[in-house]
């Protein structure tokens, strides 16, 4: 790498947080290396193209805290090379950051499914781009202090509660290889950037485990974890061929944004989740059966809503969930305890 | 340090842009000069080849002060994919759009002529 022109890379002294921005217009290599020089704590390295990038990521000593990916490039186009990134182990959870003109809009919903965390906008404003990378920097350093309890499995990376080697239940466990499911983070970050043409269509909705405390308790953290990337595998492969996003917000509950002005028969796609679930036939370690069911709450369509309050439309369908998956098992308590009495009186 | 003007070496890197430009404005042109030879629609690559420089001016231009300039290519580089990916716009847009966007660079390279101009 040393000497070579196409990769550029202003070392300052000490520790940094290493950006690698991928443009193969010089001219925005520029302008991003100017911001990023007047940012101390930071340090940007720079690829024309997605090939020459994959190239300083395998050949770099010091990994990357944060990529900046423009989404138009000849050969290879930034939402593939995300997609590549995504596949390195050490690169799963590092903030990708696209930068997007307004004609790549078009773009932005496979970016995410690919597993952009954020994006930026041309022409930059430039306090944005330096917010933009200072919330990249803080997600890496959570995502660091994650790391020093963190559990890694084939399939899953997720937090530990250190006396119990279990994954808190509120917390989001980050789960890779499903179609369509991007972090919580990621997004939020596409909620709050869709424009009002896009809102038109779009809804959102959540879907949670019903009775999850009970099976939080009984489970071992790898198989609490084990079981929430299989009901995520299972509600993506329900909600296919639509247009979606979703993420797993903690507390066994899913928040789903869909487009295309598809709204759900959510009463079948229940039913279609929970099939495939039993179909599943999934066990705890033991051998035991572990049974389970999902709940849906109201589907909340988002261009009603002003941009401000698009996020709360998430919790509402977030709260919305977790509420209907407790009054069904409040109903079917009621039952049982409804009908012990008669039989007793 | 939110302000354009602030920007470390921005005069260096608005040069380099204008320099750039040339190339750019020729792709444009030869596009241009084939859709007023009475062409039905443009030609696959040349088309290409006009988004894609359309698409990099689009991109830098308003960061480093030429915001109409930006704008328009934003705008002609809009009429071309609508027309290349869904015919939902004329030949005759497209042709105007690339004019207007001519029109601009001539605007701003008369303005980087008065000493008032710009940020640099």
């Amino acid at each position: 790498m040393k000497g070579d022109d196409r990769f550029k890379c202003k070392k300052k002294a000490g520790s940094h947080m290493r950006i690698l921005a991928v443009d193969d217009d010089p001219i925005i290599l520029e302008i991003l290396d100017a911001i990023v020089a007047q940012m101390p704590e930071f340090e940007l390295t720079s690829a024309p193209g997605s090939d020459e990038a994959l190239e300083v990521i395998a050949n770099s000593e010091t990994p990357f805290d944060c990529f900046l990916l423009d989404i138009q490039m000849p050969v290879k186009d930034g939402v593939q090379l995300c997609a590549e990134i995504r596949t390195i182990d050490q690169y799963r959870l590092t903030p990708i950051v696209m930068i997007t003109a307004m004609s790549d809009k078009r773009y932005i919903d496979s970016a995410f499914a690919a597993g952009a965390t954020d994006y930026l906008t041309k022409p930059f404003d430039i306090g944005e781009v330096q917010t933009r990378i200072r919330i990249a920097h803080q997600r890496t350093q959570s995502v660091m202090s994650l790391e020093e309890s963190l559990y890694v499995s084939s399939r899953t990376a997720y937090k530990v509660n250190a006396t119990d080697g279990k994954v808190n239940i509120l917390d989001p466990i980050s789960i890779f290889d499903v179609d369509g499911l991007v972090e919580p983070n990621a997004l939020t970050n596409y909620l709050t950037q869709l424009s009002r043409g896009n809102l038109f269509g779009s809804g959102v909705f959540a879907i949670s485990i019903r009775r999850i405390e009970e099976l939080h308790e009984r489970c071992s953290g790898f198989e609490f974890e084990s079981m929430i990337a299989d009901v995520a595998e299972a509600i993506s492969d329900c909600l296919k061929p639509e247009q979606f996003l979703m993420a797993y917000g903690g507390n066994g509950t899913f928040d789903c944004v869909i487009h295309g002005g598809y709204k759900p028969d959510l009463r079948g796609l229940v039913n279609r989740i929970n099939l495939q679930i039993q179909r599943m036939d999934l066990r705890f370690s033991n051998g035991d059966p572990l049974e389970l069911r999902v709940a849906c709450g109201a589907f909340l369509r988002l261009v009603w809503r002003a941009t401000g309050s698009i996020c709360d439309a998430l919790a509402d369908a977030h709260q919305s969930a977790e509420r209907e998956a407790m009054d069904i098992e409040k109903r079917l308590d009621d039952f049982w305890f409804t009908g012990h009495q008669d039989e007793v009186g | 340090m939110a302000d354009i003007a602030e920007l470390p070496g921005l005069s260096q890197i608005r040069s380099r842009f204008l320099a750039r430009l040339d190339q750019k404005i020729l792709v444009l042109e030869d596009l241009l000069e084939i859709l007023e030879s009475g062409a039905s629609e443009p030609p696959g690559e040349m088309a290409f080849q006009a988004q894609r420089a359309l698409h990099s001016i689009a991109g830098s231009a308003g960061t480093l002060g030429f915001t109409a300039l930006g704008a328009r290519a934003q705008n002609a580089e809009a009429e071309i994919i609508r027309f290349s990916e869904q015919k939902l716009t004329s030949v005759a847009k497209i042709k105007r759009s690339i004019e207007d966007f001519l029109d601009e660079v001539i605007r701003t390279a008369a303005g980087l002529q008065q000493p008032s101009d710009g940020v640099a």
